[in-house]
């Protein structure tokens, strides 16, 4: 207790506030030029409230919410927004904006001018023609290019190519398999089974995820991952050891706090463990939680 | 964590924060520009000789990309060569691009608000809140179909669809007011906790008796308050006493530090904290010391915040 009670009291009374920092953010470029961003944020719990600067003020379906999937009050002005945040020490907001996309002639250009590092989700049929920056990671993910992006000015131009083989897939990295269903349907032509998919799908999440985990067979050990991947970074295997013994999950804050590293230099940690197979990730109260992979999951 | 290795760990995570730049694999880059650069060749033509040689310039430097030795130089052939494609598409859409504008594309919304409705459907079952879901279910599910088949119905399937959508968002945010005033009182109760320990510190802290009557009026007046937008008035209030103090970074630090050695002595008191590591703390708080005497204010900073946390993991 003796944090609330003496630092606490150090950094609300005395020490200028905090701004809150972002943990996560994924931005989805839809084919008509708005964006989906998601961000997780961790407010400054000295402050009752949080302002957010937006990159632009023509947003739609904001939704701002804390922990326990609280949901904030919100007021805007302008571009910035203001969250009664109060003791919540998480922040989950969502919204799609017009604001980062333009046009010129056929070449689009996604601009924007982030804090911290993102991940940027291409539509399908996009060509990127041109990239300001070096990306942290690119991928595609069901044709799509996807970018981990570091934080600061971002410029990409695109050109729409209707003519690829994915003209109207969609895919979104927000987790949510719904938009998938949904476009999947539209463009397969079973639309009508997705809502029965759907409902029986939110009805039963609990005992699925019941299911799963008495299911769950035991995490590889970490000699069997090295020998497995001999070239695994000494520092991400020190990750993995620590999973380990964590019982084969743990939460990244968790990760930050016994590494000490910085919160972006674990972040690429985890995905580096992720993108080999090693480690999947998922989200806990709004938080990344760090799971092995078990011996029954292929390690690519 | 061992207390011995406490100061060499905390250095070093000093200095760690500019840790190596990660760029993407070479690979992967390659692929990037590759994309750019056969999209490039579709277009390209004898008109434009300019463009032509552009293609050329990134071709090549698309090859080095895969022949460079570090990461830092491929880094560097992948924007000399993307920046030599924007360039050859600016010159080719330039001249002859049939002028398009931004289409509304209907598949897009309709995935925007299911995204939405999922999203505020996972808040509303928090606040039990219901919502004619079948309803919003079947139009969602139509316009897909719509969509697929080309109906003009569309567009309206989904304004219905986003209406009813609203209305959720609606009761959902009726259901989040009434608890946000619980959520606000209990925050006023934990900020009163503060000040009442700040106004026990103040002679400490060497506060002005202003100051601290104006201390003793807000906390007074936040104990009377119940609805939230007056508890956020008060509350902010507090920055204005903040600024009114006039401190300096350093005697921030030395005030926060000052906080910390005192929790450290408590817990090295009660056992809480062995010798080993008490030793081990006390040399990185001489090391803060320095670091904030020499105005290495972010290194000190960075410090404290390291200490703060292993005293409050020690505390767990």
């Amino acid at each position: 207790m003796w944090r609330s009670a003496v630092v606490l009291l150090m950094m609300s009374i005395l020490w200028p506030t905090a701004h809150g920092s972002v943990l996560e953010m994924d931005l989805v470029v839809y084919p008509d030029g708005m964006t989906h961003v998601s961000a997780i944020l961790e407010p400054d719990p000295q402050s009752p409230v949080f302002q957010l600067d937006l990159p632009g003020d023509d947003v739609d379906n904001f939704v701002a919410t804390g922990r326990d999937n609280v949901l904030l009050s919100s007021s805007f002005d302008g571009s910035v927004v203001t969250l009664d945040t109060f003791d919540s020490d998480i922040l989950r907001i969502e919204y799609d904006i017009h604001d980062l996309v333009s046009k010129d002639g056929r070449i689009w250009t996604f601009t924007f001018d982030a804090a911290d590092q993102f991940t940027l989700l291409m539509p399908p049929q996009a060509i990127i023609v041109g990239l300001s920056t070096i990306p942290l990671d690119a991928d595609t993910l069901q044709g799509a290019n996807r970018l981990d992006l570091p934080g600061g000015m971002v410029e990409i131009n695109y050109i729409l190519e209707m003519s690829g083989p994915a003209t109207t897939e969609l895919a979104d990295t927000t987790g949510d398999i719904l938009t998938g269903v949904v476009i999947a349907s539209a463009v397969a032509g079973v639309a009508t089974a997705f809502v029965i998919m759907y409902r029986r799908r939110m009805a039963a999440t609990e005992q699925v995820a019941m299911v799963q985990e008495s299911l769950r067979p035991e995490p590889s050990t970490p000699e069997e991952i090295f020998l497995q991947i001999p070239d695994m970074r000494d520092d991400d295997k020190d990750i993995v050891r620590y999973i380990a013994e964590s019982g084969g999950e743990v939460m990244e804050r968790d990760l930050r706090n016994k590494f000490l590293m910085p919160r972006t230099t674990m972040w690429r940690a985890v995905k580096r463990l992720e993108r080999l197979g090693v480690v999947d990730v998922s989200k806990h109260d709004a938080q990344n939680l760090v799971r092995m992979r078990s011996h029954s999951e292929d390690l690519s | 964590m061992n207390g011995a290795v406490l100061p060499i760990v905390l250095c070093a995570a000093v200095t760690m924060t500019a840790a190596l730049a990660d760029y993407a694999d070479p690979s992967d880059l390659y692929k990037l520009a590759l994309q750019a650069q056969l999209e490039l060749e579709i277009h390209v033509s004898q008109h434009h000789p300019d463009a032509v040689a552009l293609l050329a310039l990134g071709t090549n430097h698309t090859t080095l990309i895969l022949n460079s030795t570090d990461p830092e130089d491929a880094g560097a052939h992948f924007l000399a060569a993307m920046d030599a494609f924007n360039a050859a598409f600016a010159i080719i859409y330039d001249d002859d691009a049939p002028a398009e504008t931004i289409e509304p594309d209907l598949l897009s919304d309709l995935t925007r608000l299911v995204n939405h409705y999922t999203l505020l459907q996972d808040v509303a079952s928090r606040y039990g809140v219901d919502a004619d879901y079948d309803r919003i279910d079947e139009l969602l599910s139509t316009a897909a179909t719509q969509i697929r088949e080309d109906d003009e119905e569309a567009a309206d399937t989904i304004d219905t669809a986003r209406q009813l959508v609203d209305i959720l968002l609606e009761r959902v945010g009726i259901a989040a007011a009434e608890e946000d005033r619980i959520r606000a009182q209990k925050y006023s109760l934990w900020y009163q906790e503060q000040l009442d320990r700040l106004i026990s510190e103040a002679k400490r802290l060497d506060i002005s008796d202003t100051t601290l009557e104006n201390l003793r009026d807000i906390r007074m007046r936040l104990a009377d308050a119940s609805e939230p937008s007056v508890i956020i008035s008060i509350i902010e209030e507090v920055e204005d006493v903040r600024d009114s103090l006039d401190l300096g970074h350093g005697d921030r630090l030395k005030l926060w530090m000052l906080y910390l050695e005192d929790t450290v002595t408590l817990f090295w008191e009660d056992g809480r904290m062995s010798d080993r590591q008490h030793n081990a703390v006390t040399s990185t708080l001489n090391r803060i010391h320095s670091l904030v005497s020499a105005e290495m204010f972010d290194e000190a900073s960075e410090l404290l915040v390291h200490v703060e946390q292993w005293l409050f993991d020690l505390d767990k």
